[in-house]
Order: structure tokens, then C-alpha cells, then sequence
């Protein structure tokens, strides 16, 4: 297709029919509209720029495989191909038995800012306030919350790299995802 | 498992961190429990927050021509083989109920009875060229792709569902450039109740319809 508006001004549902059901123009435009969501991410998880684009190839592949399974009432398609990517990376590094290494992870997930221009109109403002949201949070519960929902650590692997007990790794993650959902249904207390 | 117990994992399982024996205790208590499935609802839909406010960074160049490279192979393949299985369904409908194009399949190892059938029907125009075609799948969820691959006028067309029971879906709009045009979309309505999907024009006249039944 070429680069014609329709098909880019299809939903994010419609264009994932279109990839499902063998539409090249709606796969394209579909791959447009996640790309830099998906590889950023991948990249952000993984450190490696030649395994994240591998990675993020793989996830438009399970999109494309897996397409009718989608379920919008889980969510929306945005978040639905951040799960998979995000668990496409997860596996990656445990086949690669990597740790996280940075000690700052909220940087490495949850920049300040958009790393390109080109990509600004995709860091919506409800990115921003989650970035906001996670900065008010105390560092060890950040920390914690983001190493479970970025790597996939569980309460007992944060238990062990963090050097914590395990019943304070698993109040870090919970009082930290609650304390997000309370500032992003709450906006005044976010301000 | 009652709920302040399941109240100290629901976290981890919204953030997909749960190891699987707690998470299949939970999972049976969340089966009986709408409160807590609420929970875990508001919980997923902060942790998807998380996840989507990750940064964004555009791909090295020509990454969306190696993904479809890596799509098209198999999908070839795939498409041949509907291709074969709808022109063979097509002429035996064609000669059963005269005129009606169509063919149905399921994907491997899921029979007609499954939940999960595809079908393929053309598109046809007033004036009965095939320009494209209608396909849906059962689901759940339900989805309906419409494709056009013929002459129509560009512009916006409205796609519409006539269901069994006399009642018209508006689901859509298709937009027509140079002939092509796609639109897709989950719907509420069982695809094995819709008679009939059809575009229509600005003015509303019918200028395609696909008989699904």
C-alpha cells in the first residue's frame, strides 16, 4: 500500500483484522503504528539493539499469528502487543541468564521524555502521568514495581537480588502498582 | 482462599509475576469471586499503564519490510490454500444455490463445531462484479474484515450487518482509494446471525453486498 491516509486512519482493531487476515496494506500501516512502541520497549528490556529488533519482529509475527485471539475486553491492542512484547524479551533474557545490571531501572523503562522527535506523538498524556506517578513513588517501591512489570521478576527473584525479605518484596510491588492506580484515578492528588 | 488472602497476590497476578502455584489457587477463587476480578481488572489495567508509558524508539530502517518478508512467506501459503478451498466450496455453492460465492475452514485441528471457523465470502457489486470480499471469524470475540479490491468511485463507504432476525448493524466505515479499501473490526453480533453484510455510498444506497448465509 502505499502510503495513503486510509488505511493509517483505520483503528488499532481494524488494522489488527487487516494483519490477521492477510491485508498488506493494513499490515504495514498496523506495523507503522507500533513499531516504535514495540522495539522501544524491546530495547528498553533488553540492552541489545540487534536482539531487540529480533524480538520486536517476533511480536508483530505472534500479532499476526494470534491476531484473532485478541480480546478487547483485556484491553487494548496497544497494551495487548506491550504484553507480548514485553514477555518475548523476558524469555530472551532468561535464555541469556542476563541480569539487570542498571541500577536504574525507572531511566531505563520510564525516560523523561520521548527519545526522538519523530516518535513524540506517541508519548501520549497518560504515559506522562504514569512517569509522573512512578516519580512520586518511594524509590524502593519503584524499583521493585518496575522490575515485575518490565523483567518479569517475581517477589521471590526481587527478594533475592534486592537482598530483602520476601513479604517486603511483595509489599513493595503491591503498595507501588496501588499507589499508580490511586494517582492516575485521582488526578488531583497527582498535581 | 478467601479474599484478604487473594487481595496479597492479585498485584503480582496483574503484573504476570505470579509463580503458577499461587497464581492456579487464586485463579480459582477469582472464578467465584466478581469482586476480586474487579480488582485484578483495575489492577491489569494500571500494570498495561506501566508497560505503555515504556519509551518509544523507532526501529532501524526497513524493519517493517523485514516483518513482512517474515509474514509473507507463510501467509502465502496459507492464502493458496483458501484460495483452492474457496474457488472448489465457490463453484459448488455457485451451482447449489446459484450465486452465492462462499467457503468456509477451519483453522488446523478445529472442527466446523469449534468456536473458531473462519469464513470467506466475495463481495459483490450491483452490477455483479466480485470486488473484494467479507471475511469473519467466530471467536469469541467476533471479527468481521471487509476487503475491496475492485472499481468503486473513492470515497467513504458505510459497512452495515443485516442480521437474521431484520435488524441492520451500522459497524464501520471503509475508506476506497484507487479501488482498495479495508476495514475491520470486533462486533458484538454472532457471525452466524448476519445474512447479509453490505457498503453503502453517501447516500446511503447498498453498492456491494457479501451474503454470508
Amino acid at each position: 500500500m502505499g502510503s495513503s491516509a486510509p488505511p493509517d486512519g483505520l483503528s488499532d482493531e481494524a488494522l489488527l483484522a487487516g494483519l490477521t487476515f492477510g491485508d498488506a496494506e493494513a499490515g504495514r500501516a498496523f506495523i507503522r503504528r507500533f513499531q516504535g512502541r514495540v522495539h522501544g520497549l524491546a530495547l528498553a528490556i533488553l540492552r541489545d539493539p540487534a536482539l531487540a529488533e529480533d524480538i520486536a519482529q517476533e511480536a508483530f509475527l505472534r500479532a499476526w499469528k494470534h491476531g484473532p485471539s485478541y480480546d478487547p475486553r483485556r484491553g487494548t491492542v496497544a497494551a495487548w502487543m506491550a504484553r507480548i512484547t514485553r514477555n518475548l524479551a523476558i524469555d530472551a533474557l532468561r535464555l541469556r541468564r542476563a541480569e539487570v545490571m542498571d541500577p536504574d531501572v525507572l531511566a531505563a523503562v520510564a525516560p523523561p521524555s520521548a527519545v526522538s522527535v519523530e516518535d513524540a506523538a506517541l508519548t501520549s498524556h497518560a504515559a506522562d502521568a504514569v512517569r509522573r506517578a512512578l516519580r512520586r513513588l518511594p524509590e524502593e517501591q519503584s524499583r521493585a514495581l518496575l522490575l515485575a512489570a518490565f523483567y518479569g521478576r517475581t517477589a521471590e527473584e526481587i527478594s533475592r537480588s534486592e537482598s530483602i525479605p520476601l513479604g517486603t518484596a511483595k509489599t513493595r510491588i503491591r503498595l507501588g502498582l496501588r499507589r499508580i492506580r490511586s494517582l492516575l484515578t485521582t488526578p488531583a492528588e497527582e498535581a | 482462599m478467601d479474599c484478604s488472602e487473594a487481595a496479597t497476590m492479585l498485584d503480582e497476578l496483574a503484573l504476570d509475576v505470579l509463580p503458577g502455584d499461587r497464581r492456579t489457587a487464586l485463579l480459582n477463587h477469582l472464578e467465584e469471586c466478581p469482586g476480586c476480578r474487579q480488582l485484578l481488572d483495575e489492577l491489569s489495567e494500571t500494570a498495561d499503564a506501566l508497560l505503555l508509558a515504556g519509551p518509544v524508539a523507532a526501529p532501524p530502517p526497513g524493519f517493517e519490510d523485514r516483518v513482512l518478508e517474515r509474514i509473507q512467506a507463510p501467509r502465502a501459503r496459507a492464502q493458496t490454500r483458501l484460495r483452492l478451498f474457496a474457488a472448489a466450496a465457490a463453484a459448488a455453492l455457485l451451482l447449489a444455490v446459484g450465486g452465492v460465492a462462499g467457503a468456509r475452514f477451519g483453522r488446523s485441528g478445529e472442527g466446523g463445531d469449534s468456536g473458531h471457523e473462519f469464513q470467506t465470502v466475495q463481495l459483490i457489486s450491483t452490477t455483479g462484479s466480485d470486488i473484494g470480499d467479507v471475511s469473519t471469524y467466530l471467536g469469541p470475540p467476533a471479527w468481521f474484515f471487509m476487503r475491496l479490491d475492485g472499481a468503486l468511485p473513492n470515497g467513504t463507504y458505510r459497512c452495515v450487518l443485516d442480521a437474521d432476525d431484520g435488524h441492520t448493524v451500522s459497524v464501520g466505515r471503509l475508506w476506497a482509494s484507487s479501488g482498495h479499501g479495508a476495514w475491520g473490526e470486533h462486533v458484538s453480533l454472532d457471525p452466524r446471525h448476519v445474512k447479509t453484510a453490505r457498503l453503502l455510498d453517501s447516500t446511503g444506497a447498498t453498492v456491494a453486498t457479501a451474503r454470508l448465509q
